[in-house]
């Protein structure tokens, strides 16, 4: 859902001005990563990630990363029974974005009014998380904040700087708890509140060295993943038993 | 320096598992117990995911215990007949343990399960052993000598049907007797992440009234399989086992559990006891008072510390 209208916001503004001229002075929004793969080694503890690109003149500049991959989260609700904090009702979230950060020149409010923000996706509020039933607007927020607290979800905007007027970088975070997988940066350029360019960069995000020896082992043969396990910690156990028996 | 964990998905400090992992080892080594009901509470308040928490744990009880039973082995201090009928228990009570835990996961619940049920385990466990060692060595203060002491206790529980002979520890009672035991334990190895054998070696000696000689042993097989069995069904079922965060505290055990037998091996008896039930009481209590105090955010994801 939400890759479909990025992607249809983004093909929109790309069609508009190649209509215009290829070459006219209105277009070139170009942009890169400096690295189109976040790899998660056992020394991970998260990342930043430089993003810098051109444009024909000054404008607002909207960077957001968001996984193309969604998963269900389930948001309980603490309640207090006889004195103890307890989870009560529970809002099951389907397709929930295991991140959503973002970068941006100013505040997005000042950037470009709600009805611009909301089909592009541009900050959390304007998330499509389903349910959108108002009855569950307060799990929603909650959902947010909780993901904000992990760093997953920006709470502000990082800053989209300008080195001159074409020429703007931004440096994106990602924390420890990232999940790997796929994940799309869109860069939109806005001006007087509407948006006038767009351009996607993809992000792969996969874990390297032992942890993923460890993590594909556990995903696609839990069972031989399990028994491995009983063996190292036996073997270590006994291991240490008799290094120390002796000592 | 942080390491990252691949299936918790998060990286922590090295250091401070190993020391965790250390401290815990040590403890066990002191009070012959397994530390898993430190590791726990202390591997989810470093947020480590309640699930990963617990499913890791099953490697390291393993690692800690499979010493100990080597040893008793050797030493014959293995009621076999006994073990059996525990483990019988024990496997099917963890079998089951792990789906309910998959499921309290599912509907979210898990980590107030969890923190209720160590909560309900610490204190009465360490009541209990703070009532019995501050009586122990009260009376020893007194000096009086007591009439002889019975073999073990004899509680209603004697009557239960089905008796089967137990020639090693000189028992006769009811088959249901270790079967419900083992199961108990299962559980709670699967749900807690903890061994049980604070549980187990209490109620084998006044439950079952087998002899202090073989309850090390025979509790040290069934923590053993007990825990390869969870492990297998955690890893294949929940996906929960992280063997970077388990094998990190299994390396600081290996460090702390001969330190901390060292040091019991000068204290008295007694007060190593009471001792740890001030320890079980004290975490107790600091559990609790997580769970009453009002949370900083009502609104939690699922699964959730």
């Amino acid at each position: 859902m939400t890759a479909k209208m990025v992607l249809s916001a983004v093909l929109a503004a790309l069609l508009a001005p190649a209509a215009a001229g290829a070459q006219g002075p209105e277009r070139p929004l170009s942009v890169d990563l400096a690295r189109d793969r976040v790899s998660i080694t056992s020394g991970f503890s998260g990342t930043d990630l430089l993003l810098f690109g051109a444009v024909d003149q000054r404008s607002d500049i909207v960077v957001v990363v968001t996984s193309l991959d969604t998963e269900r989260q389930t948001v309980v609700r603490k309640q207090r029974v006889f004195g103890i904090w307890l989870n009560r009702g529970a809002v099951e979230f389907t397709n929930v974005p295991p991140l959503y950060t973002y970068a941006s020149t100013r505040p997005l409010a000042e950037v470009a009014p709600r009805e611009v923000r909301e089909p592009n996706n541009l900050g959390v509020d304007s998330l499509d998380i389903e349910p959108a039933d108002p009855a569950f607007a307060e799990y929603r927020a909650g959902l947010i904040r909780a993901k904000q607290r992990l760093g997953l979800y920006s709470t502000l905007p990082a800053p989209v700087t300008f080195k001159d007027d074409r020429l703007f970088r931004t440096s994106l975070h990602f924390p420890a708890e990232l999940a790997p997988g796929r994940y799309s940066v869109n860069v939109f350029q806005l001006r007087d509140g509407r948006i006038i360019d767009a351009a996607t960069r993809p992000l792969f995000v996969d874990k390297v060295g032992v942890g993923a020896a460890v993590s594909q082992l556990a995903e696609r043969q839990g069972l031989l993943y399990g028994l491995f396990a009983i063996a190292v910690a036996a073997v270590a156990g006994l291991l240490s038993g008799y290094a120390f028996r002796r000592t | 320096m942080e390491l990252y964990l691949p299936i918790a998905e998060m990286s922590v400090d090295a250091l401070a598992l190993l020391a965790l992992g250390l401290f815990a080892g040590f403890l066990s080594g002191l009070f012959g117990i397994g530390g898993g009901f430190l590791l726990t509470p202390a591997l989810i308040f470093i947020g480590v995911p309640p699930a990963v928490a617990v499913g890791s744990q099953a490697p390291q009880i393993l690692a800690t215990s499979v010493s100990s039973l080597d040893q008793q082995w050797r030493r014959g201090n293995v009621d076999l007949r006994m073990g059996a009928a525990i483990l019988t228990g024990g496997l099917i009570g963890s079998a089951l343990g792990v789906q309910l835990f998959g499921y309290l996961k599912d509907i979210g619940q898990i980590d107030v399960v969890i923190a209720l049920a160590f909560i309900v385990m610490l204190s009465s466990m360490g009541g209990l052993m703070l009532a019995e060692s501050s009586r122990t060595i009260w009376r020893q203060r007194q000096q009086t000598t007591s009439s002889r002491r019975k073999l073990h206790q004899h509680y209603w529980v004697a009557r239960w049907p089905v008796k089967v002979r137990f020639p090693k520890s000189r028992l006769y009672i009811s088959i249901f007797l270790p079967l419900l035991l083992g199961f108990g334990g299962g559980v709670l190895s699967a749900i807690m992440g903890i061994g049980g054998g604070f549980l187990l070696v209490p109620a084998m000696i006044y439950l079952l009234g087998m002899p202090t000689l073989l309850v090390i042993g025979t509790s040290a097989l069934q923590i053993v399989i007990v825990a390869a069995n969870v492990t297998v069904l955690q890893a294949w079922q929940n996906h929960t086992v992280d063997l970077i965060l388990a094998l990190t505290m299994i390396a600081g055990g290996v460090i702390g559990a001969p330190l901390g037998s060292r040091l019991s091996a000068r204290l008295p008896g007694e007060h190593l006891r009471a001792l740890l039930a001030v320890l079980l009481v004290g975490m107790a209590i600091k559990l609790l008072i997580d769970r009453v105090v009002t949370p900083e955010e009502i609104f939690v994801l699922g699964g959730a510390g």
